[in-house]
């Protein structure tokens, strides 16, 4: 009897969605047949059945989510079953002689029920025993602040769960007033989705990088109006040849890299535990993208070796790919430095969040013909408006102000991304 | 409510129906001082008497044909075949005579019988009690087939086979016997005749069993649903003479497909007349051919090979999936 | 069988009704899951309703009630010679099994749950087989199948009593041995030599009880000694060849072999699991050598849809544990995350004096090396033991010497059998010396002896001529 597990789909994947089986209980499977298409927030994968044989059980149903290492299928293989003893550890049912841990019974089975191992806890009372307070402070301390364990109760209908879960936090942060939702059916009509997949996953990535980054934005417009000539005729020039389309973001891309090596605080990382600062030394430009499903940032790797037109083409790829929801894992991680161009869709501005655990974004609105001054002369220029967004533990106002500017510069003039980058 | 087992509901339908009307009485072998083989009409004989619950001799035409006289003669008698393997000896009384009585006397006669018929395989028995034989007397016109699936229509439909002016074939499924209890009122009720009952409703395909299979029916539908998130609409014919086949035809105009579970074997069975009321009432809006999952055309095996005869949960489950893949 | 195998589908079986099985399938009923017990015998109730624990309480109540009238001329109040009249003695203790057992009828009844008599064996780790025809179909199942007595060796006559034999007082005899001196062979023996007979005991070890404390069974065996005819320690029955209406039995002691005579023979050489016969060898369970099943502190065997409790399972052969177990498995089918836990298991010993202990004994203690402080209360200095003239006995209270931690309690006496649960009870609790000497035990009566016993260890006792340091 073989006992197949979710297994280890990537770095940072922890879950899946169950979205169609191709065996059932029941049915015979052959070895590499697929067996079941699981969702994660990165992609939709087809598992393949890691043995042959007749399936016994599956996990769950279509919809249920499923962790790494839970037991996804059962399948009987013909291999003999493990001598039964081994299944289940059997002991003398006596009575615990000489010193265990002092805890009432009703303390005992408040354990229990909290998922806490009364051996592992000191008690405050007489003689070393363990109160139910004690119990319930324990349980709390599991609750964890991030991570795969999800800090919500499995249930949202389990009431008092979430009423403790608001508690707790509530305590922590002054004036954070949490409170079950509302009922929200009273006042009209309304329609639920449950959370799930990539959605989800932002909506932990985003309110994770909110709390714990200290971010500032700052502003600046770039003059792009001889890069996007250069660009035009350029794309014209190459018409039908790969790397086609050659966007705006290539050539941003570059400057940032260029940006990013004389500014290396902003290609970093701050790890809150050890307390130290990882700088990394290599250039790993990831793009936000929207997939028709959900935010995805294909990243491209080593963009100071690069040339635009290989940029450009990897950002046309990627983006295929991610829009179909097949780009690979790996392509989706190691990122050091995050763009997002929001201009095509339209908006003056943005300040965007940054991609925890990297320490700065940079946001791009859309370019516009815009009125300025030039020499006493007011003309009209293209104009792209930047945000830098960063981690403030990190860099100071001024070393911002100083990328951006250089940044700015760069984009100014085509020549320059020649010569400098 | 009181939780109970279909024999007890069998019991309790006939027990009710003796205490309220004095025209009914029970015959059959064994059924008096033993209460029965499979104790259906224990009590019976010390609550009323020998005059009204007949033990009869080991002859069932002398059992058909006293119904049918005491029928015509005013009684409501309720007759017991031990086994339906037994029950083929009543065809010449019944076809002959029971079934058309109240056509040839212009209904100036009729009559108000019931046979009871323990049938269908999954018991480890011996040969000739197994069989699944339903459709020889739902051939016969004049002559009404009922079969219950639980303790709560058993109890209903069997009171309502007894009210019934007209002979019912009552074939009650052995195999669910014990297997499992229901809650059933208190109050007498009855459940009309002639009718199935949707018992879930759905929208992707319509499965339509009876007997011992909806059992069966029923565990396939969950695992499907539990697999695959579909709806499912399951039907419990109920009646097999007179068929529902306008709850059935409405039921497959909503989902488009159909898969019918029958214990008994794949030729000229009941699944055949279903589909065949589908092409005559819904055949436009099929999706798929519609699909029977049913016995083999062999004779019942001995019980070590019962169950590969037998429709289980997964050649149900596989029969259902066809028909919604196609 | 002609008609057929019907099958019967349930959610829970529990296979036995004694003091594990019915009370398991009592609170799987109340945790509302569909219940079906198998019971093979006629009623229901198990070893310890019909011919254990029960019948011989009964018995051994109306023989101390004699003990007592016979002492009762110290306090002014003569009797004439006691006169047992063993018949009815029987049928009050029948009447008394018969109440109770109608009495868990009446309750499985209330609770709607099913009660087959049949006996049932597993065809596989779903399914079980009812001799009689029908198969039961179960997703859980308890097995509470209990123990019997262990066979009498070979060649030895059935007319030789088991335990169960002489509960059902078949006469009174003149002259009875009893061979085993455990606790049952000491309670029947109290019995018998109440009723009359002149009863001698023969002991393999080289002491009576030897489960329990010494100090304990000492006080005891003073007493009961008296009552006998003879003990024989460390001695070996040989032989014992049937005469008819007498027993002739060989039997090594003192190094030498000698030959007596008796009435009647009672061995009483303990009890073996109910695994046997019960097909477990087409499930998962696994079963040692003993027969015992082993299971986890869920009480789950090795196949996880199937518990075992009780006498059948691990641990001591006691009703009580058997309950417990019962619940347990109970609430862990319905899904609620139990175990068993419990860091005292009372044992009870029905001689006169009682015995009883729980938690830590001072010789488990000694053996594993774990330090105690132990604190003895004798009874002799309490009121109430006094007043009532029963001053053999003591308490005594074993704990952690820094915490004041209680570990175990051990008793002799007068109702010890009453009194030690609130030992139990301040063990699970965790409670220290403190919680029993700060609280208030009513007086006069026995149960001040616990909280004397306390004050002893702790150093604060004013009932004794100095406190121990």
């Amino acid at each position: 009897m073989f006992e197949f597990k979710l297994p280890d789909l990537g770095e940072g994947i922890h879950e899946g969605e169950i979205l169609k089986w191709h065996a059932l209980p029941g049915d015979i499977v052959e070895e590499d047949a697929p067996l079941v298409d699981v969702e994660t927030d990165k992609a939709a994968v087809t598992i393949p059945s890691p043995r042959g044989g007749a399936v016994v059980s599956v996990a769950g149903e279509v919809g249920d989510v499923v962790e790494t290492g839970q037991v996804l299928v059962v399948i009987d293989d013909g291999v003999a079953v493990e001598a039964p003893a081994k299944r289940i550890e059997t002991q003398p049912n006596s009575a615990i002689i000489g010193r265990p841990v002092p805890a009432a019974p009703a303390t005992r089975r408040l354990a229990r029920e909290l998922g806490v191992d009364i051996n592992t806890l000191s008690g405050t009372g007489p003689s070393g025993r363990v109160t139910p307070d004690d119990v319930r402070a324990s349980a709390d301390g599991v609750l964890p602040a991030a991570t795969s364990a999800s800090p919500m109760p499995a249930r949202s209908d389990d009431v008092a769960a979430v009423t403790r879960m608001a508690a707790n936090v509530s305590n922590t942060i002054p004036f954070l007033d949490l409170d079950p939702m509302p009922d929200f059916s009273k006042h009209g009509e309304v329609e639920i989705e449950p959370l799930r997949s990539i959605r989800r996953k932002v909506a932990r990535k985003m309110t994770t990088s909110m709390v714990l980054v200290p971010h500032v934005a700052h502003m600046d417009d770039a003059d792009v109006t001889e890069l996007e000539e250069f660009r035009v005729r350029m794309k014209e020039r190459r018409q039908g040849q790969p790397g086609g389309k050659l966007t705006l973001l290539s050539f941003v891309i570059r400057a940032i890299t260029a940006g990013l090596r004389a500014a290396p605080a902003f290609n970093a990382s701050l790890d809150p535990f050890k307390e130290e600062i990882i700088y990394k030394k290599y250039y790993n430009i990831g793009f936000a993208a929207d997939t028709g499903h959900g935010l995805v940032v294909p990243v491209i790797k080593g963009t100071d070796v690069k040339s635009i037109n290989e940029i450009s083409a990897e950002i046309e790829d990627k983006a295929a790919l991610a829009r179909e929801g097949k780009l690979p894992i790996d392509d989706m991680q190691g990122g050091t430095f995050t763009i997002t161009n929001v201009g095509p869709l339209g908006g003056t501005a943005l300040i965007p969040t940054i991609n925890y655990p990297e320490v700065a974004i940079l946001g791009m609105g859309r370019v516009q013909e815009k009125p300025v001054v030039r020499d006493g002369q007011i003309v009209i220029r293209k104009i792209l408006p930047l945000t830098l967004a960063f981690d403030h533990r990190v860099a100071d106002g001024a070393d911002a102000a100083r990328f951006v500017s250089e940044l700015v510069r760069n984009l100014s003039d085509p020549n320059l991304l020649l010569l400098d980058t | 409510m009181a939780r109970i087992n279909m024999v007890q509901a069998i019991n309790l339908a006939m027990d009710e129906m003796m205490a309220e009307d004095q025209s009914v009485v029970v015959l059959g072998e064994d059924v008096g001082v033993d209460g029965g083989v499979f104790r259906a009409t224990e009590g019976l004989f010390a609550k009323y008497g020998e005059q009204r619950v007949i033990d009869t001799p080991l002859a069932e035409s002398a059992i058909i044909g006293t119904a049918i006289g005491m029928a015509m003669g005013g009684l409501k008698p309720v007759g017991e075949m031990q086994f339906s393997g037994f029950s083929y000896l009543m065809i010449p009384q019944l076809e002959g005579h029971g079934s058309r009585m109240r056509a040839r006397t212009m209904g100036q006669f009729s009559v108000p019988m019931v046979m009871r018929l323990p049938y269908g395989g999954g018991v480890r028995a011996l040969e000739h009690h197994s069989e699944s034989r339903e459709v020889f007397y739902a051939h016969m016109p004049g002559v009404k087939v009922v079969i219950p699936s639980g303790p709560r229509n058993a109890r209903a439909l069997l009171r309502a086979a007894i009210l019934d002016p007209d002979p019912v074939v009552f074939m009650e499924p052995k195999r669910s016997y014990r297997a499992f209890k229901e809650d059933v009122p208190d109050a007498p009720e009855t459940m009309e005749i002639g009718k199935c009952q949707v018992v879930q409703e759905g929208t992707d395909i319509t499965v339509v069993a009876w007997g011992a299979m909806m059992h069966t029916a029923r565990k396939a539908v969950a695992e499907i649903e539990k697999a695959r998130g579909t709806s499912i609409e399951l039907i419990d014919l109920l009646t097999v003479a007179p068929m529902d086949s306008d709850t059935i035809a409405a039921s497959v105009r909503k989902t488009g497909r159909l898969a019918v579970i029958q214990e008994a074997p794949r030729s000229f069975g009941a699944a055949s007349e279903i589909i065949a009321s589908i092409n005559d009432k819904a055949l436009m809006f099929l999706e798929a051919p519609a699909k029977r999952v049913t016995g083999y055309d062999v004779v019942t095996p001995y019980f070590g090979r019962e169950l590969n005869y037998i429709p289980t949960v997964g050649r149900a489950r596989r029969g259902i999936e066809e028909a919604l893949d196609f | 069988m002609v008609m057929g195998s019907l099958n019967q589908e349930v959610e829970t079986v529990v296979i036995g009704s004694g003091p594990g099985g019915y009370v398991a399938a009592l609170r799987l009923a109340d945790l509302g899951h569909e219940v079906v017990l198998i019971e093979e015998r006629e009623r229901p109730g198990g070893t310890c309703l019909l011919e254990g624990c029960i019948p011989s309480k009964s018995l051994i109540n109306a023989v101390e009630i004699g003990e007592a009238a016979r002492h009762a001329h110290r306090m002014g109040l003569s009797f004439g010679e006691l006169k047992v009249d063993h018949v009815k003695l029987r049928e009050w203790t029948e009447g008394v099994v018969q109440t109770l057992s109608d009495g868990v009828k009446g309750l499985l009844a209330k609770r709607d749950v099913e009660v087959i008599h049949a006996r049932a064996r597993f065809e596989d780790s779903n399914t079980l087989s009812l001799d009689g025809g029908g198969t039961v179909s179960f997703q859980h199942c308890i097995i509470a199948t209990g123990s019997s007595l262990n066979r009498l060796p070979e060649g030895i006559d059935p007319s030789v009593w088991s335990s169960a034999d002489a509960l059902k007082l078949p006469e009174v005899p003149g002259s009875l041995l009893v061979v085993g001196g455990g606790y049952i062979g000491l309670e029947m023996s109290l019995v018998y030599a109440g009723l009359g007979t002149e009863v001698s005991i023969v002991e393999f070890f080289p002491r009576l009880l030897m489960g329990a404390d010494y100090d304990l069974v000492d006080v005891m065996v003073k007493q009961v000694t008296s009552r006998m005819h003879e003990v024989m320690t460390e001695s070996k029955v040989v032989s014992i060849t049937p005469l008819g209406d007498a027993f002739d039995v060989v039997i090594e002691h003192d190094g030498k072999t000698i030959e007596k005579r008796y009435d009647r023979v009672l061995v009483a050489i303990g009890r073996r699991p109910n695994s046997e016969d019960l097909g477990l060898e087409n499930t998962g369970v696994v079963v040692d050598d003993r027969g015992v099943i082993a299971t986890n502190r869920e009480c789950r065997t090795a196949e996880p849809n199937i518990y075992a409790i009780g006498d059948v399972a691990n641990g001591p052969m006691l009703a009580h544990k058997a309950s417990r177990e019962g619940k347990i498995a109970a609430e862990s089918i319905a899904g609620h995350k139990v175990e068993f836990d419990n860091r005292a298991i009372p044992a009870v010993v029905f001689t006169d004096p009682e015995i009883s202990w729980c938690g830590l004994t001072e010789r488990h203690a000694e053996e594993t090396g774990v330090a105690i402080k132990v604190g003895k209360f004798p009874l002799s200095a309490l009121g109430r033991a006094r007043a009532i003239g029963r001053t053999e006995g003591f308490v005594k209270i074993i704990c952690e010497p820094e915490t004041d931690l209680i570990l175990g309690m051990g008793i002799v006496g007068p109702h010890a059998s009453e009194l030690i649960s609130e030992g139990a009870l301040a063990i699970e609790m965790g409670a220290t010396l403190a919680d029993l000497t700060d609280t208030i035990h009513p007086h006069p009566t026995l149960s001040e002896a616990i909280m004397e016993a306390a004050e002893v260890a702790a150093g604060t006792a004013v009932h004794l001529h100095a406190p121990r340091r």
